[in-house]
């Protein structure tokens, strides 16, 4: 089974979705910010890691969730790992921005548990 | 981790960024139009959205969109702060901190009049059409019974790139695989190009499936959400054309229709060949055997006969053909009940409406006649099936058997004919197995060597009978009865007629077959045979002869739909009696009543004592009729006995509509479904068979006490 990594600034949301993502038997990898996501992959692929596949929220402090997703898009290691944005019903724009930038989906928050399942099985078995 | 410490996480963040949103918000007061903090207020506003939706404080959730909403227009300058906005959004903060308190206190009651009041504070800021925006509409769920498959049709072709966004075409249909069963995949590999200008991060290939599946159409629609705007898909319900995961559209289509679909030849490949071929007519002329003349009028002949059929036949889908039965059926209804109704009229009235009344009834069931014949297809089609199995069955036995049809066009109702295949597939076997001898035991018996199988049908009294007949070597009436005492059936002193004892065969578990065969004589069929039959609302009987041979002989009622049901009546109850299980009505005299120890009660019927069984007992209806004196008892005939009923009164004759009740409700014991009457009371259908079983089974034997109790 596939590794998650979570990126969001808000630590509940980063708790329950590593709650039910490890209940499902998925590993997950945590960064509060797009420039800690680009930090931890680093730090993952060093240690010979990849994950496979990321959520990331959109507005986050430091490196918000579209630039991270560009950026992680222009380092080959990075580029095929599937991005799944956090929005919410009032960002439809977002799923927009969002896949121009070079996410493969989205979830609207908020989500259940079978809802966050469902959608990361697309991704990862 | 769990759901406690991750509320605990919530409050820890929350309490946090809401001390930061109250500083921001006294700051913004004092620098106004500061993009940064305001993105930062947003951002507490919105991550406490989140995550009090994360660990499901609702409320909380729902109120804090509204000042979401509020600080957007802020953040997008189409709002201006002012002092009253900044109160209106501290207040707004207050509220949430003693939300927040509640919560950590493990929930209770919050100020509902302040919230509202802060609502309404913060929707003033609001344009109208996004304070509308927050009622989120319900998604209407779509129509289909649960239980139905539906067919999709799915054309898939993903962008190019797709791979480029970490998405694997591969989970998309691992994805719907979940969802049902794949009944059609074909992959077009036509866009590949040659090896070496082939690029591996390209998805070149594109898919044409069709999925059976109880899915909504919206679910499986969801598959491709994050790709179906870069992507080219069609899903389409097809429902209509598949039956038992085959495509019927394919039956009507050419070879090379299906080929070209198949993207297997193109349609010049079929031209090409299609211009090499020589007609049967011109191979004929040319070969000198008939004359152009005569290949001439034959084709003209024939397209004559073609139009003219063509026009004379139209096909139409059994759905339809559904609901045209069920509209009729209503219709008789409300015919019975308008002639109910015509009671209540004024005489003067009541002469005029008479005859149009009665016309109207006419009309009504001739219609009802000519819909269900539309139903009604000959058994030929599935007779004839039978030619294979019985050959398939003599080659393994090294037994030697002619089947002979007969009455093959004798038409049953499309359901009945499908629900038929399998108890007489089995009875064939049966009769293979067990009846038909081998060909030198059959010299030796004085037989034709080969064996005679017969199926026949025709009609009788508004009953189908189909016969299934071997000239085997009959069924051994001692091995049944000793097999019957031996299952505790009987007891040892009992003497049953024929007709009885042969019904023995049809208990679950009974067999007496010496050696257990590869398809049937494992005790497991025949029982089957006459439950499907049950559900056919039909019966089964054995006629047999040692030595002569062995007769099932099965009656069908000629359409599903309707029976001609006698209304009786218990306490305030009306219940419908199937006519066709109906000897006679009595009423007995006291002295005819008898109760026997440990079996219940009898009546004398004309000299015959048949067990009586108290219709209000069984289905715990309040009555004052308890003594069949003064009420009246109904003789019915079930598959394997006569037994009375006893009811408060009859009421009349009536056809009824058969309404599931398994389908509208549930399964009731005793009863086979519903009718709806003149007056639009409901009636339950007694079903003999069931009410049988629940009065005389072993397991149901202190029923018969009580009922003598009653007494």
């Amino acid at each position: 089974m596939g590794s998650v990594l979570i990126v969001d600034d808000s630590a509940t949301l980063r708790a329950s979705v590593k709650f039910s993502l490890s209940e499902a038997g998925y590993a997950v990898e945590e960064a509060v910010d797009g420039r800690d996501a680009l930090r931890k992959l680093q730090e993952l692929q060093t240690r010979g890691g990849q994950v496979s596949l990321i959520i990331s929220d959109i507005n986050m402090p430091n490196m918000d969730g579209i630039t991270f997703i560009r950026e992680a898009k222009q380092m080959p290691s990075f580029k095929f790992i599937p991005v799944l944005i956090l929005t919410t019903e009032s960002q439809d724009s977002k799923k927009t921005e969002g896949k121009g930038a070079g996410a493969a989906g989205w979830l609207v928050k908020p989500f259940s548990n079978d809802q966050l399942i469902g959608v990361v099985k697309k991704f990862v078995r | 981790m769990d759901q406690s410490s991750l509320m605990e996480t919530f409050i820890t963040e929350a309490t946090e960024l809401l001390q930061d949103l109250e500083i921001d918000l006294v700051s913004l007061e004092d620098s106004g139009e500061d993009d940064e903090l305001i993105n930062r207020i947003f951002r507490a506003a919105h991550t406490i959205k989140g995550s009090a939706g994360v660990v499901g404080l609702t409320a909380l959730s729902d109120f804090t969109h509204s000042m979401e909403s509020v600080l957007d227009l802020v953040r997008d300058h189409k709002l201006v702060v002012t002092n009253d906005l900044v109160s209106v959004l501290l207040r707004a903060v207050d509220l949430l901190k003693e939300m927040i308190r509640v919560a950590s206190e493990g929930g209770g009651d919050i100020d509902e009049r302040e919230m509202q009041f802060v609502l309404t504070m913060l929707r003033r800021f609001l344009p109208a059409a996004s304070v509308q925006e927050s009622i989120t509409e319900k998604e209407v769920p779509e129509n289909r019974e649960e239980s139905k498959y539906a067919y999709f049709e799915i054309e898939l072709a993903l962008p190019e790139t797709i791979l480029e966004t970490g998405t694997d075409p591969l989970m998309l249909l691992r994805e719907l695989q979940d969802m049902g069963e794949i009944v059609e995949l074909e992959v077009t590999t036509q866009d590949t190009p040659d090896f070496h200008s082939l690029d591996i991060y390209k998805l070149y290939l594109r898919w044409h499936l069709v999925i059976r599946t109880r899915e909504l159409q919206s679910k499986v629609e969801n598959v491709f959400v994050f790709v179906q705007d870069s992507s080219q898909i069609a899903i389409e319900d097809v429902t209509r054309f598949f039956k038992d995961g085959v495509d019927l559209r394919v039956a009507d289509m050419k070879l090379g229709e299906i080929l070209t679909d198949k993207g297997l030849v193109s349609k010049k490949d079929i031209e090409e060949v299609l211009s090499s071929q020589q007609k049967i007519g011109e191979l004929l002329v040319q070969r000198g055997k008939v004359s152009e003349h005569d290949v001439r009028s034959a084709l003209e002949k024939q397209l004559k006969s073609r139009e003219i059929k063509k026009a004379s036949t139209i096909r139409v889908d059994t759905d339809k053909l559904d609901k045209l039965v069920n509209l009729v059926g209503e219709m008789v209804i409300a015919v019975a009940r308008v002639n109910q109704q015509q009671c209540s009229m004024l005489p003067g009235n009541k002469r005029s409406a008479q005859g149009a009344i009665e016309s109207l009834e006419r009309i009504s069931r001739d219609l009802q006649e000519q819909v269900m014949r539309v139903r009604m297809v000959p058994v030929e089609g599935l007779f004839s099936r039978f030619h294979r199995v019985i050959r398939d069955l003599a080659n393994d036995q090294h037994k030697l058997i002619r089947l002979e049809l007969s009455g093959t066009e004798t038409e049953l109702d499309k359901n009945v004919v499908e629900q038929l295949s399998d108890p007489l597939k089995h009875l064939i076997r049966n009769a293979i197995d067990h009846g038909v001898e081998l060909p030198e035991e059959r010299v030796n018996a004085g037989k034709a060597e080969e064996a005679t199988v017969k199926l026949c049908a025709y009609q009788q009294e508004g009953e189908i009978i189909i016969e299934i007949a071997d000239d085997g070597q009959g069924i051994d009436h001692k091995s049944v009865l000793k097999k019957a005492i031996e299952k505790g059936f009987i007891r040892n002193d009992d003497t049953p007629n024929e007709k009885a004892l042969y019904q023995f065969l049809f208990m679950p578990g009974f067999s007496t077959a010496k050696q257990v065969t590869e398809v049937s004589g494992r005790g497991v069929g025949l029982d089957v045979v006459k439950q499907n039959i049950d559900e056919l609302r039909g019966t089964i009987e054995v006629i047999s002869e040692v030595g002569k041979g062995t007769t099932f002989k099965i009656r069908l009622p000629l359409t599903l739909a309707i029976i001609d049901g006698m209304n009786v009546k218990v306490g305030e109850e009306i219940i419908t009696i199937p006519l066709l299980s109906i000897v006679e009505s009595i009423r007995p005299t006291k002295e005819a009543v008898k109760t026997v120890q440990g079996e219940g009660e009898v009546i004398d019927a004309r000299g015959e004592y048949l067990p009586l069984v108290r219709l209000h007992s069984v289905f715990g209806i309040e009555t004052d009729k308890t003594d069949p004196s003064e009420a009246l008892v109904v003789i019915v005939e079930s598959g394997q006995r006569r037994f009375g009923v006893l009811v408060d009164d009859m009421l009349g004759q009536q056809q009824a509509v058969i309404k599931s009740l398994e389908k509208n409700f549930h399964q009731v014991d005793g009863a086979s479904g519903a009718t709806i009457l003149g007056d639009g009371t409901v009636s339950l259908i007694l079903d003999i068979h069931g009410l049988e079983k629940m009065a005389f089974s072993s397991s149901q034997l202190d029923f018969g006490h009580r009922g003598s109790e009653a007494a």
